[in-house]
């Protein structure tokens, strides 16, 4: 029977040529800007390498200290002191890291201006993300320790400063300061801006006063063994935050409520669109409680946030679907009556209307699939996100399936049902209201 | 006439009810992207009130330092650059007062009628009209006779001045008082010199009410670290990155390892501008596809329901209506449609100032109301245009032989 679908719909889109091309015109349009959009939010979700532990990473970032009456509120990103005090020594996760924000420096070749981005971070950041080391190995812990001048670099990095990515053991200036490179990375997309840079070199290497920031510019990335261990993480960090209130600088005293919430990848990208409230409640004593519902509720809005959009993006292609349907019907009108007069029932034509739509759909989504890979290699080779590696994935084909679907049902059912309501008579004699 | 044409709708309005949502969505989309365009245009078109070409911004910055081993090596800076022969003339601003920053540093003043003033506060030493070219319409801007001035000396922008002291009002020998919320003195301007503008984040934001404060590397009551690291440069036209890199390497040679970025004016403008126009390029060509898309969808729509009342027009030309008449009917219908989708989507549209949702003006929200109005027209004309022609055709016996 579906055979016989498949063959009347294909009858059908070739009867009137121009209605086919303006149906397949929306539904590829349509399909197309969602799995572009799709595939941006999943490279940001799911990046991949370096970040193939994303689901079991919290990340810290942002640090909020306030006074017991919440009148002075001090908010920047956690110091390295803080970190390296209380952090490094939290039991319950496998590794913590701590690497700092993007500083840029530029250094100038040969009558040209090179502008670097570079970080500072610890050997423990070299196991959590597992960057693709194209030469040599990343700094280790005796390195890291005894604040040696070496520096992991990106091939980008590489081919900007040396002209070729066999680098080892050569020296890179970053900021003033010679390092010497023990290591070449595949490059980083922009996207996933925690860890993004050309050069990474050991935290101790920083000509700052970082032992002594309480407050600053680092990040504090932990690895749980499990997402099931996030709570249990979360816990110890806030019994270590609250216990850092001894080592507050002078200045800060009177800051004795500290917030430091360690927020898995989709709530870092939740906050990108939604601002984090501060439900910084005076009268909320219970710290965790705070915690747990400052996150989770941010993170379940975007996706709600998303779906609307996306679903506003879908109701005018939609709405301009059903009115075609609904033309397109009329010149079926003695095909229906005499499929009525022969006993078919309503529920088979409706049946039957919505599988050609929705076959039709998937030849848009086809053509959609191709338009999206081109104009995702084009963004890629344009350099409009840096480094980035858009592609089109099995979750994005996943969700251009669906939204073919979704398409499809949805445009087809109204036509379908009213075409199906068609009294047989009336339909033999061609003629309806 | 169009008392005929609603009947005629409002005879098949189950049909005609889609197609008057798609096009009341595709009015709220044109709406969307066209307010947001006049908005930013409008901003755009103002003038910000500074010369962009041949001026380099330099930000200089340090570790912990002492605020008087600061002050010294700026001093020594300052000295110095006046050898650079292409360097005309160079100045010394805070960080949230050079072209395109993206802080901003604001406060309420209130005037003496009491209404609030949310003020930009800018700091600038005495060459800064010089760098940037900003047009001083009254009084002057700093120069020596404000040092030890009794009170502390400030240009304000015409913004400031309308608000502050009323429109076109002499504002120059007169006080601005700054006070807190309880009402306590906190501080006493006296203004030396008006500008007309100073948009210094740049074309694509408001004009603020804007109060310049003066710069002086010798006053030590202005705190260094925070205050001093931008600087400003005019240079000669045509010095390249040459130069930077020497100027660069002696900055940074003088200073003992601060760290120097410079980055022409000219350039921290054109990413600015690029950005923006990249966001308003993706939206308005995702809007183009959308309305095409409503388009090509509503023109078949109209040329099947031209075929399907072949009968009735065939009926009308029997008993004397020419083609012209047909087409102007099928046209007409089309546009009424649009007319019904039109004031749905005013009815929405107005809703933006009314909740205040963009921070607009009404005559923005009423310019893009107006072009989303007549592109929709537009657009039904077009799409109607063809099938009316194809309706001017129909023969009466066409229409018999179809019965």
């Amino acid at each position: 029977m579906l055979e016989n679908y498949i063959k009347i719909a294909w009858k059908v889109l070739l009867r009137r040529k121009f209605f086919t091309f303006v149906s397949l015109f929306g539904i590829s349009f349509t399909i197309f800007v969602l799995l572009v959009a799709t595939s941006i939010l999943d490279h940001a979700v799911d990046p991949g390498r370096p970040q193939i532990n994303q689901s079991r990473i919290l990340v810290a970032d942002r640090f909020m200290a306030t006074d017991s009456a919440r009148n002075s509120v001090w908010m920047s990103s956690p110091g390295f002191m803080l970190l390296n005090r209380y952090a490094k020594t939290l039991k319950t996760p496998e590794l913590v890291s701590i690497h700092s924000g993007s500083n840029t420096y530029f250094t100038y070749m040969e009558g040209n201006k090179l502008n670097f981005t570079y970080k500072f971070t610890d050997d423990t950041f070299w196991q959590i993300y597992k960057f693709n080391f194209i030469k040599g190995k990343p700094f280790g812990k005796k390195d890291y320790n005894e604040a040696q001048h070496v520096a992991v670099i990106t091939e980008y990095a590489a081919r900007k400063y040396f002209y070729q990515t066999d680098v080892i053991g050569k020296f890179i200036e970053v900021d003033g300061t010679d390092y010497r490179v023990i290591g070449v990375v595949e490059n980083v997309s922009k996207i996933s801006s925690l860890i993004f840079s050309d050069i990474w070199v050991p935290a101790t290497t920083s000509k700052d006063d970082i032992d002594n920031e309480f407050m600053g510019s680092f990040r504090l990335s932990v690895l749980a063994y499990s997402p099931d261990d996030f709570n249990e993480i979360r816990n110890e960090w806030h019994k270590h935050l609250r216990a850092s209130v001894a080592d507050l600088p002078e200045n800060m005293v009177r800051l004795t409520t500290l917030k430091c919430v360690l927020k898995s990848n989709e709530e870092m990208i939740a906050e990108l669109l939604i601002e984090p409230q501060e439900n910084f409640d005076s009268k909320t004593t219970d710290q965790e409680q705070v915690v747990e519902t400052a996150g989770i509720s941010n993170y379940q809005l975007f996706y709600l946030v998303i779906a609307g959009v996306m679903l506003l993006f879908m109701l005018l292609p939609s709405i301009n679907l059903v009115n075609i349907n609904l033309s397109r019907m009329i010149e079926r009108n003695s095909e229906i009556g005499v499929r009525k007069a022969f006993g078919a029932t309503q529920k088979i034509l409706v049946g039957q209307f919505i599988t050609e739509n929705i076959i039709l759909t998937f030849i848009g989504g086809v053509i959609s699939l191709i338009a999206a890979g081109i104009t995702l290699s084009i963004i890629n080779n344009s350099g409009i996100i840096m480094h980035a590696h858009l592609s089109l994935n099995f979750t994005v084909f996943i969700f251009g399936f669906i939204t073919c679907v979704v398409l499809g049902f949805v445009s087809g059912v109204y036509p379908a049902f009213r075409m199906s309501k068609l009294h047989p008579v009336e339909a033999l004699r061609g003629g309806s209201k | 006439m169009i008392k005929h044409l609603f009947k005629l709708i409002w005879n098949r309005k189950r049909s005609t009810s889609l197609l008057m949502i798609e096009v009341f969505l595709s009015f709220l989309v044109l709406f969307g992207v066209l307010a947001v365009f006049y908005y930013n245009y409008s901003f755009y078109t103002e003038p910000t009130g500074f010369e962009y070409k041949n001026i380099w911004n330099v930000e200089l910055n340090w570790n912990t330092e002492s605020d008087e081993l600061v002050r010294e090596k700026l001093i020594q800076l300052d000295l110095s650059l006046k050898n650079f022969s292409e360097i005309e003339y160079h100045s010394f601003c805070s960080r949230f007062s050079r072209p395109y920053s993206s802080g901003m540093w604001s406060t309420g003043l209130t005037n003496e009628r009491e209404q609030k003033i949310s003020t930009v506060f800018n700091l600038a030493d005495d060459n800064f009209t010089k760098v940037l070219g900003q047009k001083v319409v009254e009084g002057r801007w700093f120069n020596d006779e404000d040092i030890a001035a009794a009170l502390n000396p400030v240009v304000i922008n015409d913004a400031l001045r309308n608000e502050y002291f009323g429109e076109n009002v002499s504002a120059v020998g007169k006080k601005i008082i700054d006070k807190n919320d309880k009402g306590d003195v906190v501080e006493t301007y006296m203004v030396v010199g008006v500008i007309d503008h100073y948009k210094y984040r740049g074309e694509f934001e408001k004009e603020y009410p804007l109060l310049v404060q003066r710069l002086s590397l010798r006053d030590t009551s202005i705190d260094a670290g925070w205050n001093n690291n931008t600087m400003l440069l005019r240079v000669k036209p045509g010095t390249g990155v040459a130069f930077e890199e020497k100027l660069v390497k002696y900055i940074v040679d003088l200073t003992k390892g601060w760290k120097v970025k410079v980055d022409p004016v000219e350039q921290l403008r054109e990413s600015q501008i690029t950005e923006k126009a990249n966001s308003i390029l993706v939206s308005s060509s995702i809007a183009f596809f959308l309305i095409l898309n409503v388009a090509l969808g509503l023109m078949g729509v109209i040329w099947y329901s031209v075929n399907r009342r072949k009968s009735e027009i065939g009926l009308r030309r029997a008993i004397g209506a020419t083609g012209k008449k047909i087409s102007v009917q099928i046209i007409g219908e089309a546009v009424v449609l649009g007319t019904f989708a039109i004031i749905i989507g005013i009815v929405f549209a107005m809703q933006v100032p009314i909740l205040s949702i963009m921070d607009t003006t009404v005559g923005i929200i009423l310019t893009a109301i107006f072009s989303a109005s007549t592109l929709i027209y537009l657009l039904i004309t077009i799409c109607s245009l063809y099938p009316s022609i194809l309706a001017s055709k129909i023969q009466p016996i066409e229409a018999l032989h179809d019965e």
